[in-house]
């Protein structure tokens, strides 16, 4: 990955190496600054330069988490996607390329990175190398080997990370975490999680029309490192997760906030085994539809974790596409399951919370009013999960990691994404080597661990 | 509801052949002459049934043609071009598209075999009791809980024959499935999980919305029969009927009367305490909906899981009975060797015991203990329950002749059909965990969730028994 210079390592900050010509360029950057403290941290005092990649959808929203400093620049490939977000930010400079925008503008001290999950990582790399600070939306990556390469990237460049899944940043998991490290439930064996999403289409086949690509969109570059096909509506803007080229599925994009909570409180990494099976569609009769380009409409998938830290094995259950664990007995009738949550089967009690851990309970409700919840041992973010991208904002100014560091979310995001292998599986038992990043017995599942990229693009 | 009369009847032991009386001149393709012995309803031993089939295109082709031992007299369908190929296998039966009447003119038919779409079982099958003549009622016997409440209870009441089509409840697989639990093979089993391939139709779409023309061989309102009306399409029949709520029952109606069956008989179920289930969310991908949620209260969703719970039995603790079908299916069970793959049937049992894993096939067939060494080891017990050595069919043709009672005869088989598809209760009513009084057919906690446990029937209609 590193062909570049390592700055780091001789002390010259990113601001020092990318030298005083480059900085010219920064027409935009309000606030005059001398270069302190490390590599690539401004200091506190100070405004950071920002740079949105993938800016028409979530990326807004992240964005305007971070307007109280300087947004610098802004990329999208589609003009009218990003139109509105353009407009309000009418003094950064509009990119379509973030290759040209990273390699022509020197001024940006970090970047927002919320494209389809296809490109966060040839974006997030590139970045990462130039010693800039990323903010990467979930999942951190659509496949296990690129988490890898990203967490290798994060502690090579020291730059700050963060990955946006910004219910980590919030006080219910921690009170999660309170809760269970205080033995609220008991030990934790089984642990079931679910969303209802996808709430896009997926279990169909590629399209077979080939509408003209908008002339607002730079289709190659949407495409990037995924091999070349022809712009359908039926990908972007929105449609994305739901192909194997281009997203992770629900699992991809719920996966990363609902498992967060059992992912920390349990102390969970790498899953020894993963099974799942999925709905399949039938158009005709006795003729299932044979898709290999979408995610199923509906899965489940069951990882196995060892013992760990005092912990036993646990069993994790993912659920999407409607299906759920079953309702425990102790919830009472008449409460609904939130629309995606997790449950924690402890042996002496459940937790029930929803898909970001918000409000967590013990189940039923008298035992919750019943417990005595403990001193609260774990810091906070200020402002909670509405602080993620500030709690990385103060990271990239030198203040301590952000809360979902790649040193978190990498082995994370790898756990998540390789429920997708059992998912493209069925029914088969995967086992599972995590530091190797391979299914051990199955050669033909490890296709999927890490993507072919199209010429050109690389990690 | 009552038909006194004929209640009379059977009560007073007067046969039905002796009541049809003079009808019986009718019977033109008659071969064997007959007298009348035994009670209501029964042919003797030596004779030959004459058995009309109703709804004969599908599978009502293949029981019929297990009957060739007796007289086919009459073939009944609402769709000429559909049921060709069997009208034209029995030239000497008489052929109807009424199965009304039918039953009112032909008085010779003496058993009727029902092969039709599940909306149309209760009305036909109670007709046929109702005028004492034995009937072999497909699988589901019927869509909804009470249909098949009543059915069972005129099973009784007319004294005739009956069995349903579901045709493994005659093989050895689930007695030996039987024999062996009884047996403690594996111990006590709280934990069952069964899934199937199923639906092999298109589930989870919208009701279309052209309306193409009837084809001139098929009768769309008799087709239609109970059900409320709707323009007709090739998506409801001949083959796709299993699909929408109005006609069919599912997957879990279409295989389950198969799949739960040696659970339902090893396990002594009767009426669970609770179901809830959950299904995979349709969302439309055709162009000019995409994007949109379809409307899975037209047609059953592709996918679902079906979680039913039986209180403790006869000596046996309570057990959780795990229905999958659309693909989804259970996690290997720990008891399987590593490696080991488990057969690939379309549909599938699994038995969790205290001391090992039984895995069946679709029909209570191929019975394994897992892990293998178990069933290595395994003592087989002594086969203590009488075997079907014919087929189901015979079996039923030998109860309408005054034999044993079939033996998946509708006091057996209308309790589990009811359990079956309350089923659908749940997958009706989501993120529920519905309570069953099963005695009563009702859902104690949730006042609306009993909308589909009687079906409204169109004018004209009616289960009067």
């Amino acid at each position: 990955m590193g062909k570049e210079k390592d700055n780091r390592k001789s002390k010259i900050t990113r601001r020092d190496f990318i030298g005083g010509a480059a900085a010219a360029m920064a027409a935009f950057t309000i606030v005059p600054r001398s270069v302190l403290g490390g590599a690539g941290n401004v200091p506190p005092s100070e405004k950071l330069n920002i740079a949105g990649i993938g800016v028409g959808g979530m990326g807004a929203n992240n964005l305007k988490a971070c307007e109280n400093e300087n947004i610098v620049a802004l990329c999208d490939v589609d003009d009218k996607y990003a139109a509105p977000v353009f407009q309000k930010y009418p003094n950064a400079r509009k990119w379509k390329d973030f290759r040209r925008m990273l390699d022509e503008q020197k001024d940006i001290d970090a970047v927002i990175i919320a494209t389809p999950d296809h490109t966060h990582a040839a974006t997030a790399l590139a970045a990462m190398q130039r010693g800039k600070g990323v903010y990467v939306q979930k999942p951190l990556t659509r496949t296990v080997w690129e988490a890898r390469m990203l967490t290798e990237a994060a502690r090579k460049y020291k730059v700050a990370t963060q990955m946006g899944n910004q219910g980590h940043s919030s006080n219910e998991i921690r009170l999660i975490c309170e809760w269970i490290w205080d033995g609220a439930i008991g030990d934790v064996r089984e642990v079931h999680c679910w969303t209802d999403r996808p709430v896009w289409p997926q279990g169909m086949g590629r399209p077979k029309d080939t509408p003209p690509v908008p002339g607002t969109l730079d289709w190659d570059l949407w495409i990037g490192p995924s091999p070349q096909r022809p712009f359908h509506p039926a990908y972007h803007p929105f449609n994305w997760r739901a192909w194997l080229d281009f997203g992770a599925g629900a699992l991809g994009d719920m996966g990363c906030h609902v498992m967060d909570a059992a992912f920390w409180v349990l102390k969970l990494k790498y899953p020894v085994s993963v099974e799942a099976n999925h709905s399949y569609e039938v158009h005709e009769m006795w003729k299932r539809f044979d898709n290999k380009e979408t995610y199923p409409t509906a899965s489940v998938v069951h990882y196995q974790f060892p013992a760990r830290d005092g912990m036993p094995p646990i069993e994790l259950h993912w659920y999407d596409g409607g299906l759920l664990p079953q309702r425990p007995q102790e919830l009472e009738s008449g409460r609904r399951l939130p629309e995606g949550g997790t449950i924690f089967v402890g042996d002496k009690g459940k937790i029930m919370c929803g898909s970001s851990a918000q409000n967590p309970r013990i189940i039923p409700e008298a035992k919750m009013k019943e417990y005595k919840t403990p001193a609260q041992t774990l810091p906070r973010i200020e402002k909670g999960s509405d602080g993620h991208e500030l709690d990385w904002i103060r990271a990239c100014k030198g203040g301590p990691a952000a809360s979902c560091n790649f040193d978190y979310a990498g082995p994370f995001t790898e756990t998540v994404v390789m429920g997708n292998l059992a998912v493209l599986n069925p029914a088969t038992l995967l086992e599972w080597d995590g530091e190797n990043m391979r299914i051990t017995n199955s050669e033909e599942a490890n296709a999927f661990v890490k993507p072919q990229y199209r010429e050109g693009w690389s990690l | 509801m009552k038909n006194k009369r004929i209640a009379e009847q059977c009560e007073k032991k007067i046969s039905r052949r002796d009541f049809m009386g003079a009808a019986a001149t009718m019977a033109a393709f008659t071969i064997v002459p007959r007298s009348v012995l035994g009670g209501a309803g029964n042919v003797p031993p030596s004779e030959k049934l004459n058995i009309a089939g109703i709804g004969v295109g599908g599978m009502g082709g293949n029981n019929i043609k297990v009957c060739e031992s007796e007289n086919i007299v009459a073939l009944c369908d609402v769709d000429d071009a559909y049921a060709a190929e069997v009208f034209q296998r029995y030239p000497n039966a008489r052929k109807w598209r009424d199965f009304r009447k039918m039953l009112d003119e032909q008085k010779d038919i003496d058993a009727v075999v029902i092969a039709t779409p599940d909306h149309a079982h209760a009305v036909i099958a109670m007709a046929a009791m109702r005028r004492g003549k034995g009937v072999y009622v497909q699988k589901p016997m019927t869509r909804t809980v009470w249909e098949a409440r009543m059915l069972t209870e005129a099973a009784r009441k007319y004294k005739v024959a009956t069995q349903m089509g579901n045709q493994g409840h005659s093989d050895e697989g689930v007695r030996l499935i039987c024999e062996w639990l009884w047996d403690g093979a594996i111990g006590d089993v709280r934990e069952v999980h069964a899934w199937t391939n199923r639906p092999i139709w298109p589930q989870g779409i919208n009701r279309p919305t052209d309306t193409p023309p009837v084809p001139e061989t098929l009768d769309w309102d008799l087709w239609l029969g109970p059900a409320p009306h709707r323009p007709y399409h090739p998506y409801y029949m001949p083959r796709f009927w299993r699909g929408w709520w109005d006609f069919g029952c599912g997957a879990l109606g279409d295989m389950a009367c198969h799949v739960l069956d040696p659970v339902f008989w090893a396990l002594k179920l009767r009426y669970p305490s609770s179901v809830e289930a959950c299904t995979a969310i349709q969302i439309d991908w055709a162009p000019g909906r995409w994007g949109q949620r379809r409307d899975t209260k037209e047609s059953f969703p592709s996918a679902s899981i079906v979680r039913y719970e039986f209180p403790a039995r006869d000596g046996m603790p309570p057990v959780k009975v795990n229905w999958y079908d659309g693909g989804l299916r259970p996690p290997r069970p720990d008891a399987l060797e590593p490696g080991r793959r488990l057969e690939q049937a379309e549909s599938n049992v699994l038995f969790i015991g205290e001391k090992g894993v039984l895995r069946c096939g679709e029909y209570g067939d191929s019975p394994r203990l897992i892990p293998e060494t178990l069933m290595q080891e395994y003592q087989r017990p002594p086969k203590t329950i009488p075997r079907v050595d014919t087929s189901h069919e015979q079996d039923w043709i030998t109860a309408c002749k005054g034999g044993r009672a079939a033996c998946s005869n509708f006091d057996y088989s209308g309790p589990f059909t009811e359990t079956v598809v309350m089923g659908n209760l749940a997958i009706r009513n989501l993120d529920k965990r519905l309570l069953w009084d099963g005695e009563n057919m009702r859902i104690t906690n949730d006042e609306e969730a009993n909308e589909y446990v009687k079906p409204q029937y169109r004018d004209g209609w009616s289960l009067e028994m």
